[in-house]
């Protein structure tokens, strides 16, 4: 059988408008000495292999905006060596229902989504309820870069620079109630802009939840962008949890509402298939799941080789001792 | 009625040869999207499923509507159901999983009923494409239309399959997929056939006798 090299698995769309972004940069020959005189890279972070002083927009028919800067990360790697899925796939394979079923499908569907004004509302069982813009949250901490793997529970992975706040920042500000035990968040519900929240087939607003103590772990964190950028709509903008030792489902996009609550919270697709979807969901290749293998999963971009999924994904030293005692095949 | 015949072939053929035509074009323009595996698969599957239920569509077809035509179209659909479940197993085992048999059975057979319910339907596809030749119809007689009805089981076994193996994002599918084979299933019994057919027969009377009265005379037919 003849092996499907990577770069045939990048879409022709997707080449094409590479090589419009490269050519919007002006990174064609003696492209730098033109540039020298351009406005800096909206890049935030700084990049080893590119120019700071690349023109972002040389072209009129360009498809980049001053906003759009191109995409950055601070290191090609994760800590395990492995590399960063590229833009391409993370802004275009994309698990996001409220668009479409259709992991290829939900850019273009996402294309016109509007994530300005936002608020994100926060109470429950606190002290200090507060409402929040994006803005709001961004100041709550340093924005920081953190490249982590994704793993779905589809047995799918990539690996993706995320920038964002790490979620116990927010916590403590609106400081927790003794008798808070979970957190609870919940996405936008409104079928309008997330066409896919149409369908029937689903208990909407999407809805899940941590206990208190992993949400406070510093790995858990509300990201507001990837790759240097703000959080493009299909990957779950403008603000969405990252919680990398969960399966990808865990970490739920376009958030509106985060409340502390002493209960259990019931979760979307723990609600859906009670059997399939625990309410922990850590990636743990010793639960089997009926539909997909948890021993083994595909890098996206990762060629046809499976690779041994990781307990945690891979975060166990950091994460495991929440579950300390507790039985994982029953609590999945 | 043979101009007919090649018509509902051409047809035949050209819709079922177009799946692998797709994956083919797709793969040749490298588009075959960021889960290459994920899209043979699906595209192999839901093709079979797909033909295998028109396949079975086809009796019932006739039974309702009193054409012959689509009693041709039935085995050319059978066989292309089987390729494309054939090229789905391939999929499966040879690209998803490397060839790694242990895997296969360790994971598949031990941990997920879906992939022994999509095995059995392929088995059963397997044995009615073998004996799907005049020479086996008449060497097992009375048995050969006994062993070939297993092909509703093969249907509802792809269902199953269907359910539990993919489907996460569209629990609604499966159920209407298994709808239609159940409906088809019912309209082969032998009671709902005959009503049927009685009923088919009273209409076409009354309609010849209406096309006598007004065209008085005509030939039946230009066969």
């Amino acid at each position: 059988m003849k092996p499907i090299p990577s770069s045939q698995i990048t879409p022709e769309s997707v080449y094409l408008n590479r090589r419009q972004i490269l050519r919007g940069m002006g990174l064609g020959a003696g492209s730098l000495l033109v540039g020298a005189c351009a406005a800096p890279s909206t890049g935030g972070s700084s990049s080893g292999d590119r120019s700071p002083d690349v023109a972002p927009l040389v072209e009129p028919d360009s498809v980049l905006s001053v906003t759009e800067a191109p995409p950055v990360a601070s290191a090609a790697t994760d800590e395990l060596g492995q590399p960063l899925t590229s833009f391409e796939a993370v802004t275009n394979y994309n698990n996001f229902y409220e668009f479409t079923t259709s992991k290829e499908g939900v850019a273009r569907l996402a294309e016109d989504f509007v994530a300005t004004p936002w608020t994100v509302e926060v109470g429950g069982l606190v002290n200090n309820p507060q409402t929040f813009d994006v803005d709001g949250i961004k100041a709550l901490a340093d924005v920081e870069e953190r490249i982590y793997r994704l793993r779905c529970v589809e047995a799918w992975s990539m690996v993706v620079p995320w920038s964002g706040i790490p979620l116990a920042a927010l916590l403590k500000t609106v400081q927790p109630k003794a008798e808070a035990k979970f957190v609870r968040f919940e996405t936008l519900s409104d079928p309008d802009r997330l066409p896919g929240q149409k369908s029937r087939a689903f208990t909407w607003p999407y809805a899940e939840g941590l206990r208190l103590d992993e949400a406070m772990h510093d790995l858990a964190i509300l990201a507001t962008g990837l790759y240097g950028r703000d959080l493009p709509a299909q990957n779950g903008a403008p603000i969405r949890l990252v919680v990398p030792w969960k399966y990808g489902f865990k970490s739920i996009k376009s958030i509106v509402r985060i409340d502390l609550v002493d209960e259990m919270p019931s979760t979307l697709w723990n609600d859906q298939a009670p059997s399939e979807y625990g309410f922990f969901a850590n990636v743990n290749p010793e639960v089997d799941h009926p539909r997909w293998s948890q021993k083994s999963e595909r890098r996206i971009e990762g060629g046809l080789r499976r690779i041994d999924t990781l307990p945690f994904n891979g975060y166990g030293d950091q994460v495991a001792q929440l579950y300390a005692g507790m039985d994982l095949t029953k609590w999945f | 009625m043979k101009r007919r015949i090649l018509v509902v072939r051409i047809i035949t053929y050209t819709a079922a040869a177009a799946p692998f035509a797709w994956l083919a074009l797709r793969y040749l323009t490298n588009d075959l999207g960021f889960n290459p595996i994920e899209t043979l698969t699906t595209v192999t599957g839901l093709s079979a499923l797909t033909l295998l239920v028109a396949s079975l569509a086809c009796t019932p077809i006739a039974t309702v509507t009193g054409w012959r035509w689509p009693n041709t179209a039935r085995r050319p659909l059978g066989l292309w159901a089987f390729a494309y479940a054939l090229a789905h197993m391939s999929v499966f085992i040879g690209l998803d999983y490397a060839l790694d048999l242990r895997a296969v059975f360790a994971e598949g057979l031990a941990e997920k009923p879906y992939i022994v319910v999509g095995f059995l339907a392929l088995l059963i596809l397997t044995a009615l494409t073998l004996t799907s030749t005049r020479a086996w119809q008449r060497r097992l007689g009375k048995r050969w239309k006994l062993l070939h009805r297993g092909a509703y089981m093969a249907g509802l076994l792809a269902v199953v399959h269907f359910r539990w193996a993919g489907a996460k994002d569209d629990p609604i599918a499966p159920l209407v997929w298994g709808g239609v084979v159940g409906l088809l299933l019912v309209l082969r019994l032998p009671a709902v056939r005959k009503r049927i057919a009685a009923t088919r027969s009273r209409w076409s009377a009354a309609r010849r006798t209406a096309a006598t009265g007004a065209e008085a005379g005509a030939g039946e037919g230009t066969a």
